[in-house]
């Protein structure tokens, strides 16, 4: 295999410290023992015990397994062998017995995890409709009774809930997750977020709850509404399709896909990372979501700023963002994309709305923009003299300095919020915001 | 907009003290509404309201662009030391930073500009780098103090040279910048632009000023200093006394060899035993405070810090009628002070006014006396390695540590493979353990080679050690990347 550039390198460290310690061990008098084959980068390092660290990376995934006591992931001796793999420094070589056991180990168990999906798929096809069953009665409970809350709150009046509303609406999404219906308690969580908060609170607590009415209404008439929409609304419930069947079924695009950029969202244990592409022959959108628990990596498969040639199946529904990666090939650096004006990217987002009127953000590309300023925020201007605000919290000067004043592409997240920059180019380089 | 209006206020009061008013919403919208009870209508309509507005959503139309900057022709630096950059950002390591920036600008390379704003927010807290940072951004500093006004100084840097508006109009930072720029372009013109306005500028600018001139002093600011030591501000006054002193032959410097004079003499006790006899002096007049002798001592008796200052301030040259050579005046038995204190006020004054031949009998007498750090500085570059290794043999690892620090950059090389070699053979301890951070920082781009960096290093090896072989190693690939 190709060796990774630098920089794909350093967003696998999990930390600016292990960077540096990394870049300390990236020198080749440190590993006695070094090599390379098409799967794997292998290494021995002198460390501060007696034997020597023993350093394996598995390139596709990749894994990574080291035997110092770091607690780090990778640990540092991963990161420094990558980077002299990167730095061309490492020779192909023979596996050493070591290097063998291990990915031999791997492979096998992930031929154990195969055979045991196999076997879970098809085991007892009763219990698995009586285990859906119980969860369409659970999720139904929650339904009723949110929509009795909902009717409740309205009827009461929101001001109600300026005191003490962000507590209840907490405990409301509490029992969300308990009736099984996951999504209908994040929509809560984000609504208790809006209380009392500036001017504009009631308006837009209104909208939220608004939209989560609307779900609680679809969910007893699912069987009316046209399948794809009725997909829409089971997975805003919080229905999660198996990646299996996703896989299996899910409409499959083959494209060269630009990764526009990446977003962590960190929540109180998880972090969800929101990986946008763009399909540079289609056009299409789509959103690759990965988790991890705090403190460990989150998938990093994809890099910003790159070209990503391969297939993607997308999750059922009425505007399928969210897809799996089926297939791909090695990516390249990503030159300059084709964008959109201001008003076409307006206009992809009504249409996206249409489709799915729980969207809540939606990948853009726009070409020709220059940051512009009004006195209470900084927005993206096209040629036309149409401008879209900056979410506020985002940091512009980085762009600001890219562009100089100058026209240039941008790749952002819009929401109601704003436009959430997450790439740029300066000229054809690929910048990260 | 009125009918979301009037859902939201209704929505907040409750549908059971208002009614939901759906009059105002727009024909389709309200088309779609079922009907029913009125909190489900109100919900409803809301929903449906939500989707209109947001995909309605107009673009704005009243924001003004930011200005144009001018283009930076200069090409990219490397991807890899566009990586280095990320690092050391991140790594909080000035010295190393800013070797890196004088890389670039040597090597005329733009920055990848997503990294000015932390360059130059860095930069705004170190004041040496600013100019520095403002040569690296290249076009842009202008444009990016316009944009973000706390980084207005990078526009005092980048306006500095040429601009004339500048002196009568600029800021304080711009015109100070101005200034150190003519004295060194145009030095005439630059002092007559200074003395002409002297007199209107309130006294912290004159401060300012001051300290410009005073790193481009030459003799003939003697006569504009006189005037000075009469400035209505005592730290201007301050100020001016200081910089009269470095200046050996100024009308300051020749009142002081006077005193000097009159204070010491020499007794001839026999062959070879010559004593030089000091008597303290009697009172600390107004004109001794004109010229900088601060009356009341710190601790102790006032007329040996009078002494002490009278000393630190006298030109060498005034010691020369009492013996033929330094040498031969620090053999001198001394009466009617303290031996210690004549030496350290000689090591004061020897420093500030860089007397080599002085620098080194005050260093051949005890390599590891007073002012030892301002003394070895004073010396010529290429003595510094051999004064260091004396030093080295003989003062603790603390006082050489002071010393290295205080050498001013660059280092010759022989300085600096010797300091690497004595830090091989040092044994592991914390003064040491500082020196090597600042040696490791310190040397110049020719020692990084040095042995030490190439050996694999021991299992045991102390924390500090690895890091000076860390930065040595990180140094060197920083200067390949930008070869």
């Amino acid at each position: 295999m190709a060796p990774w550039s630098v920089e794909r390198v350093l967003q696998l460290a999990p930390d600016a410290a292990s960077v540096k310690a990394g870049r300390a061990l990236a020198s080749a008098a440190k590993w006695p023992v070094l090599g390379a084959s098409a799967d794997a980068v292998w290494g021995a390092c002198q460390g501060s015990g007696k034997a020597p660290y023993q350093t394996v990376v598995e390139l596709a995934e990749p894994a990574f397994r080291c035997s110092c006591p770091s607690r780090k992931f990778p640990c540092k001796h991963a990161v420094g062998l990558l980077l002299l793999w990167a730095g061309g420094v490492v020779d192909d070589a023979d596996a050493p017995e070591w290097v063998g056991a291990w990915l031999a180990e791997r492979s096998a168990r992930a031929r154990r995890a195969e055979l045991k999906a196999e076997s879970v798929k098809a085991p007892d096809p009763v219990a698995a409709s009586k285990r859906a069953a119980q969860r369409v009665d659970r999720v139904s409970g929650g339904v009723a009774e949110l929509s009795v809350w909902l009717g409740d709150q309205v009827g009461r009046g929101l001001g109600g809930l300026e005191r003490g509303g962000r507590l209840e609406l907490s405990g409301v999404a509490a029992r969300m997750v308990d009736a099984q219906a996951p999504g209908l308690a994040s929509g809560l969580r984000r609504a208790a977020q809006l209380v009392g908060r500036g001017k504009e609170w009631p308006g837009k607590l209104l909208e939220e709850l608004s939209l989560l009415h609307v779900l609680v209404e679809a969910f007893p008439r699912l069987k009316e509404l046209p399948e794809a929409l009725a997909e829409t609304v089971r997975a805003r419930l919080g229905f999660v399709t198996d990646t299996a069947d996703v896989r299996e079924k899910g409409v499959r695009v083959t494209d060269r896909w630009l990764v526009a950029g990446l977003v962590d969202d960190e929540g109180d244990q998880l972090i969800t990372r929101r990986v946008w592409l763009r399909g540079l022959g289609t056009g299409r959108a789509a959103l690759v979501l990965s988790f991890a628990p705090l403190g460990r990596p989150l998938d990093f498969s994809l890099f910003p700023g790159s070209v990503v040639p391969g297939t993607l199946a997308f999750y059922p529904g009425a505007l399928p963002l969210r897809a799996l990666v089926v297939e791909r090939e090695e990516p390249v650096v990503a030159a300059r994309p084709y964008g959109d004006s201001v008003a076409v990217a307006l206009g992809s987002y009504a249409a996206a709305l249409a489709l799915d009127p729980w969207v809540e953000r939606w990948p853009v590309v726009l070409s020709d923009v220059v940051p512009a300023s009004t006195p209470e925020t900084w927005l993206l201007s096209d040629v036309d003299g149409d401008a879209l605000p900056l979410v506020s919290g985002f940091d512009p000067l980085p762009l600001l300095a890219v562009s100089a004043g100058r026209p240039l592409t941008v790749a952002a997240e819009w929401s109601g919020a704003g436009l959430r920059p997450l790439s740029c180019w300066d000229g054809e380089r690929p910048v990260l915001l | 907009m009125k009918g979301w209006d009037e859902l939201v206020a209704t929505a907040l009061l409750g549908t059971q003290r208002r009614p939901v008013d759906t009059a105002a919403l727009p024909p389709k919208v309200r088309g779609l509404l079922p009907g029913g009870d009125a909190t489900g209508e109100l919900l409803t309509a809301a929903a449906l309201m939500t989707g209109y507005r947001r995909a309605g959503r107009v673009a704005a139309r009243d924001a003004d662009p930011v200005p144009v900057a001018a283009v930076d022709e200069r090409p990219l630096v490397p991807s890899a030391a566009r990586q280095r950059l990320a690092g050391l950002l991140t790594a909080r390591d000035p010295d190393l930073l800013d070797e890196w920036l004088l890389l670039v600008e040597r090597r005329g390379l733009r920055v990848p500009p997503e990294r000015l704003p932390a360059l130059v927010s860095a930069a705004r807290d170190r004041v040496a780098s600013r100019s520095l940072t403002a040569s690296v951004a290249g076009p842009l500093s202008e444009w990016l103090a316009e944009v973000n006004p706390e980084w207005e100084f990078l526009a005092a840097h980048a306006k500095a040279t040429g601009e004339d508006d500048v002196w009568r109009y600029g800021t304080t930072p711009q015109r100070t910048r101005w200034l150190a720029s003519a004295l060194a372009t145009d030095p005439e013109r630059a002092r007559a632009e200074l003395a002409s306005a002297w007199r209107s500028e309130p006294a912290q600018v004159r401060v300012e000023f001051l300290t410009a001139l005073g790193s481009a002093l030459t003799p003939e600011d003697d006569l504009f200093l006189e005037t000075v030591l009469d400035d209505r501000a005592q730290q201007v006054r301050k100020l001016a006394a200081e910089l009269l002193q470095g200046l050996p032959a100024s009308g300051l410097a020749t009142r002081m060899a006077d005193r000097v004079r009159a204070l010491v003499s020499v007794q001839h006790r026999g062959p070879r035993r010559e004593v030089l006899v000091v008597t303290l002096p009697e009172e600390c007049d107004e004109e001794l405070r004109r010229d900088g002798v601060v009356a009341t001592p710190p601790k102790g008796g006032p007329r040996a810090w009078w002494l002490r200052q009278i000393v630190a301030a006298a030109p060498m040259s005034a010691w020369a009628g009492f013996a033929p050579n330094p040498e031969a005046l620090l053999r001198m038995r001394v009466e009617g002070c303290d031996e210690a204190l004549l030496r350290e006020s000689w090591a004061v004054a020897a420093a500030r006014q860089r007397e080599v031949s002085w620098a080194r009998a005050l260093l051949d007498a005890d390599p590891d006396g007073p002012q030892r750090a301002g003394l070895v500085a004073a010396l010529p570059r290429e003595q510094w390695a051999e004064a260091v290794g004396r030093l080295a043999t003989r003062a603790s690892s603390a006082h050489l540590s002071e010393v290295v620090v205080a050498l001013p950059r660059p280092w010759p090389a022989e300085l600096g493979t010797a300091l690497l070699d004595w830090l091989v053979v040092r044994p592991d301890e914390r003064a040491v353990a500082a020196a090597a951070r600042v040696i490791a920082r310190a040397v110049p781009p020719v020692c990084l080679n040095h042995p030490l960096t190439t050996g694999p290093l021991p299992e045991d090896v102390s924390p500090w050690r690895r890091q000076l072989v860390e930065t040595l190693n990180f140094r060197r690939e920083m200067h390949e990347e930008l070869r």
